[in-house]
């Protein structure tokens, strides 16, 4: 909230320069979020009236006045037009810097000398906006400096109030704070004023009904005068950011920010039968709110009612038809405490937040009710003329118990890890208002103050003797830690692995928002007909394109390669480590998190190196490093099967299987995939889905002894059906029970002239050792011509030369 | 001495020292050393000698054989360094073309930050604990002193998934879980994904963060404060100024914001941390007794502190970057400077 320097030293002397208290302030727990200084040349801008005002010749939109500055008579070009001959206004004289950093210099407007300028309210920072010149009441004096009416020159503080601190929510609470850090007292606003003879209890009857009304007090002020309100007050409201409307309206709102305490006035003609009920809404009941929403209310509302209906929601907002107008002479002035999450639930459930709603919700003190009333009263007396009928109709269904808190001063030490001297703790409580009401050697008893709602604890406490002993004394240690071990747990170290044998294959690490749009997960992630039972959706999501918790991160990888190819990023080497979110089949509204690993991989930019020309990338690219990434977590039984997933290429897409499950796709992408993200076929992927690999630690195989005799090759190619896998062949060469065929390497892969249609060529390399000897080669040979026909029979091939 | 011999020599060493190809000096071997050579004509002609020279004359033209053959050798060796060196000045290469590199891909910056935050607290002895990224009511808000209708509330905008879950808006969420599965003493962090209905030039709708917590029987303010000075210093890889400002977290009491002096401008004031010379860093306290008591231990017995760091706003001081969007675009150009 936005806090005026001027105004707080009308409740505590302050010996401290703005940056200062900012700073103080901020080390208290309140932080100043910024310090907005008004400055102005106050002597240069004088109280002037207008004596002439002549058309410009050369200009319709221009004036020349004649203004009486009482040291001399200025001729002043002016733009406004809301001003007549006999005015009196605000002139800034040659010289003057004005509060919005204009500096006044003689002019010359379309051919006439202009002597200082006629200023408005926002040029003197008094609001923000204005129509014309700013006429000022007769009160001022000709040739005075308008500073001496009202300071022009202030500081402001926007200060970040935490919501645990409700009673700094006006300059009263800021200001208490600063006189218990300067141990100083706090001096109170006047509220003295007059009151007639007739008591108000004849004039207004007020019922409690519903309990969540702690407090309630009317006052009866008749024969008001409505009007503007006085400048002071108009500008203190306007730097404090509320618009100011009329004196009574004025004067509430200036209560609200001095004192803190929620304030509301209503025409009493408008009370029917002059009976104020503080009740529960009856269902279906109607207000016509102050913004001019109509509300329909329910029991959950509590409302301020006439014998008839609702007149205000309360603590949140007043009712339209009671609001005071122009005709208003006669007001009934609330001063309330409504319970805090009342007034919360009312405020959220009707989408009706107000400067009194969240006051109200953060609580106000039960004992500045009548204060605020009073001070309400006195001032509505000096600028309204109103007269004040004697007393104050004050309910309080139940009286307010003050909260008792033990403070042990052992709890001190042990918790802030320093001491704080005896003294200086019940000085700081003291301070506080925090009254001590019994202590002994080993602690105290306090009643933390009405306005506290945050002190019912012994750390609350202790959390105020840290703030006002300060941070900055408590010691800086280190604790003495356990020796223990810190081992990663297994999953960690699966991310871990998979990310760090990505980044060494070059692909590059990215991350992406957790939600994405439905257009692209519909049709190829997710079909049409099944979207609503197989997506988690936000609530509340930022927008439709953040609405969809992801269920692969396939597809925000492919946003990313697209927004990086529209970028001119040609080639994309990318991955992400991160959790898929699934709603869980049995529709019951439980989720899943399911951590998950992605890969995607374009062919190599062209003109990259002068030396690479090879740059297509293709399946076995993308087989190659899905193998070394499932290596790297230790997984080496893997079998490749077809994989049927819309998502990718029919023809170029598997599943490793380890352990009977797929635990990773791999293949190329669906060009009808890629087309929707308008990407330019082929990309690759691998997903791996984590939660399906158990954490396997590094095999610990016993060595097997380094080859002591030579191996002996043998290449042999097989021509064969195109139909026929090379898992066939593969499969066949490890069921053979060979003890001398140490390794078979496949070196060639071969379709055209030299074997017939709809065949293909596999060349293998076989080496045979043995462990024991030298092969000779007729043991060789013998071995090789087994193996070739175990070959020709399982497979039915030919051998080619 | 014998003549003959002495001319021998005399002409064999310039000639050998005269060649200057493999292939004359071969010439010159067979003309010298050969079975027809000048050196084998020599020794016939020993069986014509009186026998008393013959000993004398036999040994002088082996030494002549052993020095014809040591020069061929040595010249040989010259000759095949010449010729090796003329083969390898003609590969002479342009050494100033590039090479063909294999890339290193490049972490995610906020990852590598992170990384780097959870290796400074191992060290420091925090273990690293995780849990879901959709959490409950429960779990997210009560357990941690937030309790429903409390304008605590409203300090985080939650996303809510249907059926009253929602995505967790900070780690805290964590202590609650690993407290309630294990005993105390506590000393752990928790990083990961938050999330928050928030977007602008330094919101992000998701972001992440690294809980740090710490429960045992004696942790002090005073420790929290040296840990965090311990772990900034490490992050930021310099002498770090904090301060310890006194705030409002629900489940920590008391509470404070740190700042550090501003690391863009050595403190003396900028842009990023608005002329004050400190930049927000991260939000602490010591665990407050109702979170305690919502796992049933003794606030008595038991306290310590907690804290949480916003890595990308780390991340955004650690490298200047103004806008926190960057992250989520993954622009490789972006990536690549990492
Ligand atoms: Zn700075």
């Amino acid at each position: 909230m936005k806090i005026s320097l001027d105004w707080l030293k009308e409740f505590v002397d302050i010996p401290w320069s703005a940056e200062e208290v900012a700073e103080r302030l901020t080390m208290l727990g309140l932080e100043t979020e910024s310090i907005e200084k008004i400055q102005c040349t106050t002597d240069k801008v004088v109280v002037g009236q207008i004596l002439k005002i002549e058309k410009h010749p050369q200009a319709d939109k221009l004036t020349v006045c004649t203004v009486n500055v009482k040291s001399e008579e200025l001729q002043i070009v002016c733009g406004a037009k809301n001003m007549k001959e006999g005015d009196l206004v605000p002139v800034a004289m040659i010289g003057a810097q004005l509060p919005n950093g204009l500096k006044i210099k003689k002019g010359k407007l379309r051919g006439i000398e202009s002597f200082g300028m006629m200023c408005s309210t926002s040029e003197l920072l008094i609001s923000e906006e204005s129509d014309g010149l700013w006429l000022l009441p007769d009160t001022f004096k000709v040739g005075d400096c308008v500073n001496n009416s009202f300071p022009i020159e202030d500081t402001l503080f926007e200060i970040g109030i935490t919501p645990n601190r409700g009673d700094c929510l006006s300059h009263l609470g800021i200001a208490r704070e600063i006189a218990a850090y300067l141990e100083k007292p706090l001096k109170l606003p006047s509220t003295d004023f007059k009151e007639e003879k007739e008591s108000v209890d004849k004039k207004i009857k007020v019922k409690v009904e519903d309990t969540d009304c702690l407090r309630y007090t009317a006052r009866v002020l008749e024969g008001v005068r409505l009007e503007v309100s006085p400048v002071k007050i108009q500008l203190r409201l306007n730097r404090c950011g509320i618009r100011p409307i009329n004196n009574v309206v004025d004067i509430t709102n200036y209560v609200l920010l001095e004192l803190g305490q929620p304030l509301h006035a209503f025409d009493l003609t408008k009370i029917k039968s002059n009976q104020i009920n503080i009740r529960s809404a009856r269902a279906k009941e109607k207000l016509q709110t102050l913004d001019d929403k109509e509300l329909t209310l329910d029991k959950e509302s509590m409302v301020i009612a006439d014998a008839d209906k609702p007149i205000a929601l309360a603590g949140v907002m007043g009712g339209k038809e009671s609001e005071v107008n122009e005709k208003t002479t006669s007001l009934l002035l609330e001063s309330a405490y409504f319970d805090p999450s009342r007034v919360r639930k009312m405020s959220r459930s009707k989408a009706l937040i107000s400067e009194s709603s969240y006051r109200f919700e953060r609580g106000v003190d039960i004992e500045n009710v009548a204060f605020a009333s009073k001070r309400a009263a006195k001032l509505l007396q000096d600028v309204a003329q109103a007269k004040i009928l004697k007393g104050v109709v004050d309910v309080q269904p139940k009286k307010w118990t003050k909260k008792k808190i033990k403070l042990r001063f052992s709890r001190i030490p042990k918790i802030l890890g320093c001491d704080i001297p005896e003294k200086k703790i019940l000085s700081i409580l003291n301070g506080l208002g925090i009254e001590t009401k019994t202590k002994n050697k080993d602690g105290v008893e306090v009643e933390a103050p009405t306005h506290r709602h945050d002190l019912s604890l012994e750390i609350d406490l202790i959390e105020e003797l840290v703030r006002f002993y300060g941070t900055d004394n408590v010691p800086t240690t280190h604790p003495e830690a356990e020796v223990r071990p810190i081992q990663a747990k297994p999953e960690q170290q699966t991310v871990a692995r998979l990310n760090q044998a990505a980044l060494g294959m070059g692909f590059n690490q990215v991350l992406n928002y957790s939600f994405m749009a439905k257009k692209d997960l519909i049709p190829h992630f997710i079909p049409a007909s099944q979207f609503d039972q197989n997506s988690l959706a936000l609530e509340n999501p930022i927008t439709e394109e953040l609405k969809y918790m992801r269920p692969r991160l396939l597809p925000s990888l492919l946003r990313t390669a697209q927004y990086n190819l529209a970028r001119d990023n040609k080639e994309i080497a990318i991955f992400e480590s991160g959790s898929t979110y699934h709603p869980n089949s049995k529709g019951n509204g439980q989720t899943t998190e399911r951590p998950s690993f992605t890969l995607l991989m374009s062919s190599k930019e062209p003109k990259v190196n002068w030396k690479e020309n090879s740059l297509s990338a293709d399946f076995y690219d993308i087989k190659g490093i899905s193998l070394s990434l499932l290596n790297a977590l230790n997984i080496f039984d893997l079998n490749m099967i077809p994989l049927k997933d819309s998502v990718y290429h029919p023809g170029q897409a598997g599943a490793w299987v380890s352990d009977k499950k797929e635990i990773a796709y791999v293949g190329q992408i669906h060009p009808l995939v890629l087309k929707h993200f308008s990407i330019e076929p082929p990309l690759f992927a691998v997903e791996i889905f984590l939660d399906l690999i158990p954490y396997k630690r590094e095999r610990l195989n016993k060595l097997r002894p380094i080859p002591k005799f030579p191996k002996v090759s043998r290449d042999i190619a097989l021509v064969l059906p195109n139909a026929t896998s090379e898992q066939d062949v593969r499969d066949v060469f490890n069921q053979l029970k060979s003890n001398l065929l140490e390794n078979v390497s496949l070196f060639d892969v071969y379709q055209g002239a030299q074997v017939p249609e709809g065949m293909k060529s596999l060349a293998y390399s076989l080496h045979y050792r043995s462990q024991d000897d030298t092969l000779t080669d007729e043991l060789v040979e013998k071995e090789h011509q087994k193996i070739c026909q175990v070959l020709k029979d399982k497979l039915g091939c030919e051998f080619r030369a | 001495m014998n003549p003959s011999i002495e001319t021998l020599r005399e002409e064999a060493s310039k000639k050998i020292a005269a060649a200057s190809a493999l292939e004359e000096l071969e010439q010159l071997r067979i003309d010298y050393l050969g079975k027809k050579g000048s050196v084998p004509a020599l020794m016939q002609s020993l069986k014509d000698l009186p026998n008393e020279e013959k000993p004398l004359f036999g040994k002088s033209v082996n030494e002549l054989k052993g020095e014809i053959s040591s020069l061929l050798s040595d010249k040989k060796d010259e000759l095949s360094a010449s010729v090796l060196n003329e083969k390898l000045q003609d590969e002479k290469l342009d050494i100033t073309l590039p090479g063909s590199r294999y890339l290193l891909g490049k972490k995610h910056p906020i990852n590598k930050v992170m990384d780097e935050a959870i290796e400074i607290f191992k060290g420091l002895g925090f273990s690293l604990e995780e849990g879901p990224e959709i959490e409950s009511e429960y779990y997210n808000f009560e357990a941690l002193n937030i309790p429903d209708n409390h304008p605590a509330r409203d300090m985080q905008d939650t996303l809510y998934l249907p059926t009253g879950s929602l995505l967790r808006t900070h780690t805290s969420p964590v202590q609650i879980r690993v407290m309630e599965k294990q005993k105390p003493p506590f000393s752990f962090i928790a990083a990961g994904k938050v999330y928050r209905h928030d977007a602008d030039v330094t919101h992000s709708p998701m972001f992440h963060q690294i809980e740090g917590f710490l429960v045992d029987q004696k942790t002090t303010f005073a420790d929290l404060k040296g840990i965090l000075e311990t772990f900034l210093n490490q992050l930021f890889h310099k002498k770090i100024s904090t301060r310890f400002r006194p705030s409002f977290f629900p489940f920590t009491e008391p509470s404070a914001e740190v700042d550090i002096s501003c690391v863009m401008c050595d403190a003396k004031g900028c842009r990023v941390c608005q002329n004050t010379g400190w930049l927000e860093i991260l939000g602490c306290g010591m665990v407050h007794p109702e979170v305690l008591k919502s796992v049933n231990l003794d606030s008595e017995e038991w306290q310590g502190f907690a804290f949480g760091v916003g890595i990308e706003r780390i991340t955004m001081l650690k490298y200047g970057i103004a806008d926190i969007r960057l992250f989520f675009e993954n622009d490789a150009r972006f990536l690549n400077q990492f």
